[in-house]
């Protein structure tokens, strides 16, 4: 008898040219603005080659499997709201304006880097949970955007504890750092649903020395592609220890054999702040490209227990490229890194 | 076997309700509700305010609802103001006593959304769609005094086909 129905609304066009998101403009200002998502095929549903997105869902976390590992029971299909005036697709709600910022911001971030040469694509596709619930792990504390690796290969998006400011998840550096970890999971286990070798030993130092690097990197990948040193004040405007142009300086507190609760941001930030410098001396360009090198080869020789080696190879393969920069940046390492030993370059 | 019977039975059979078949009655009135709305991503609880009127013939009963609701996000780089207002009208079963009527109904549903997004200095959109659905719901009623009434209601209400909004509500108003 009630059986329906016609709906008055017609699904709006699927690919519109352009997309209302958050972005950086070339004045160096964040804005909404529309913007062209080539790999976004389905804007409605969020699906196309950078991945899908799924609304819900459920992560868990099998507390008695072996491995502890993590698994995501997908969610349902997203179904945004929209309507296409003059070529621009406007959401109904901010999922929409949160949503296809991630997407722009990974579409832009894969055309940067291919772009300088490295190579994004084992890392794709990523499919994205949208506000998932947890079982057996506590996120409330720090809503936000994440990666999921090593075998799940999933970004999480959740919704923010502060209404007044970008959503973490819609802002662009946030998305870029997430992005990193992904790359830094394929360039040291060597695929996207690998587990990565630093996991899989009994020592959890090593896993967080290199949890240390991998947040680092992460800053690295965000702020050389955004070429902005402070992405997080956007929304996170009391946090300043995350800025790689302040002085972060690494002590004997910030590895994990000398401390009992491990933040990893800590010496992340140092790394990162190191990378800061070279990008000062060269070009955020150059700097990331040198940046993914040094891991790349920081993971040949597998050197997991050892990150500040990281940022000696960061030194030796920039100083192979361009003699001049060893005065400058073996200073710069000296000063971010004062208790390590004279690295070789710069003996 | 009449609804009626069927809620006396419930109830054990001993007096409890005293059926009024065939007596009729009217209310209206104001409804505060809490919505869980859905949005692309989950269901978000808001707050609604509506109007009823119910015209009573049992054990039958015919109600129109008017809802509305409104969610607003704003913060330096965007805002989004997104209202609703939705019109039912409902057929619907009414048992039980004068003292408690219970309803049980369902019928069309017409919704319409409009959002206004903001951004930038002076960029701003509105965007405004009609959706029909259906409703259903369950609720009581019964007097307050001599004039008043009260309701309290559970239902639901779709937007098309794929969007299911629920709503939990408690009014005062009038009978005639």
């Amino acid at each position: 008898m009630f059986l329906p129905l016609v709906m008055f609304a017609c699904s709006p066009d699927p690919s519109p040219a352009l997309l209302l998101a958050v972005d950086r403009d070339e004045d160096g200002e964040y804005r909404v603005a529309p913007r062209p998502i080539p790999e976004l095929t389905d804007a409605q549903h969020m699906e196309g080659a950078l991945g899908h997105g799924y609304r819900g869902g459920r992560i868990a976390i099998e507390l008695f499997s072996a491995d502890m590992g993590i698994r995501y029971d997908e969610g349902g299909r997203m179904d945004l709201d929209y309507d296409v005036i003059d070529d621009v697709a406007i959401p109904m709600d901010e999922d929409g304006l949160v949503l296809w910022t991630y997407y722009h911001t990974l579409s832009q971030v894969r055309a940067d880097l291919n772009g300088l040469g490295v190579d994004t694509e084992p890392v794709w596709p990523i499919d994205f949970a949208y506000q998932p619930a947890f079982v057996g792990m506590d996120f409330t504390s720090g809503e936000n955007a994440a990666y999921l690796g090593s075998g799940v290969h999933l970004f999480i998006l959740l919704p923010d504890a502060l209404p007044a400011v970008l959503p973490l998840a819609a802002n662009p550096g946030v998305i870029r750092h997430e992005f990193g970890h992904a790359l830094f999971n394929v360039l040291t286990a060597g695929d996207a649903y690998a587990q990565a070798p630093y996991d899989a030993g009994d020592d959890p130092n090593v896993t967080n020395k290199v949890r240390a690097l991998n947040e680092g990197f992460a800053d690295m990948i965000a702020t050389l592609t955004l070429d902005d040193n402070d992405f997080f004040d956007l929304s996170l405007p009391s946090v300043t220890t995350r800025d790689v142009a302040a002085d972060a300086v690494a002590d004997a507190t910030m590895y994990p054999e000398n401390a009992e609760a491990y933040d990893p941001y800590a010496l992340g930030t140092v790394y990162a702040s190191f990378a800061w410098d070279l990008r000062e001396l060269t070009s955020a360009d150059q700097a990331v490209v040198l940046v993914v090198a040094a891991v790349d080869a920081w993971s040949a020789e597998a050197a997991w227990d050892d990150t500040d080696r990281w940022a000696e190879l960061l030194l030796e393969l920039s100083v192979a490229e361009d003699e001049s920069l060893k005065t400058p940046l073996c200073a710069a390492f000296a000063a971010r890194l004062p208790e390590h030993p004279t690295p070789e370059t710069c003996a | 076997m009449t609804p009626t019977l069927l809620l006396s039975l419930f109830c054990g059979g001993g007096g409890v309700a005293h059926a009024i078949e065939g007596a009729e009655h009217s209310t209206a009135g104001v409804q505060l509700s809490a919505f869980a709305l859905q949005t692309p991503a989950r269901h978000a609880i808001v707050p609604a305010l509506g109007v009823w009127a119910s015209y009573t013939p049992r054990p039958w009963a015919l109600t129109g609802e008017l809802t509305l609701t409104r969610r607003a996000k704003t913060n330096d780089f965007y805002g989004v103001s997104a209202q609703l207002v939705r019109a039912s009208a409902l057929a619907e079963l009414a048992m039980g006593t004068r003292p408690m009527t219970v309803h049980v109904g369902a019928g069309p549903a017409l919704t319409v959304s409009s959002a206004l997004t903001e951004w930038g200095e002076t960029d701003a959109e509105r965007i405004t769609r009609a959706d029909l659905g259906v409703r259903a719901r369950v609720a009581l009623d019964g007097p307050l005094g001599e004039r008043l009434a009260w309701s309290w209601q559970v239902g639901v209400a779709s937007r098309g086909v794929y969007n299911w909004d629920y709503d939990l509500g408690a009014g005062i108003g009038v009978q005639w």
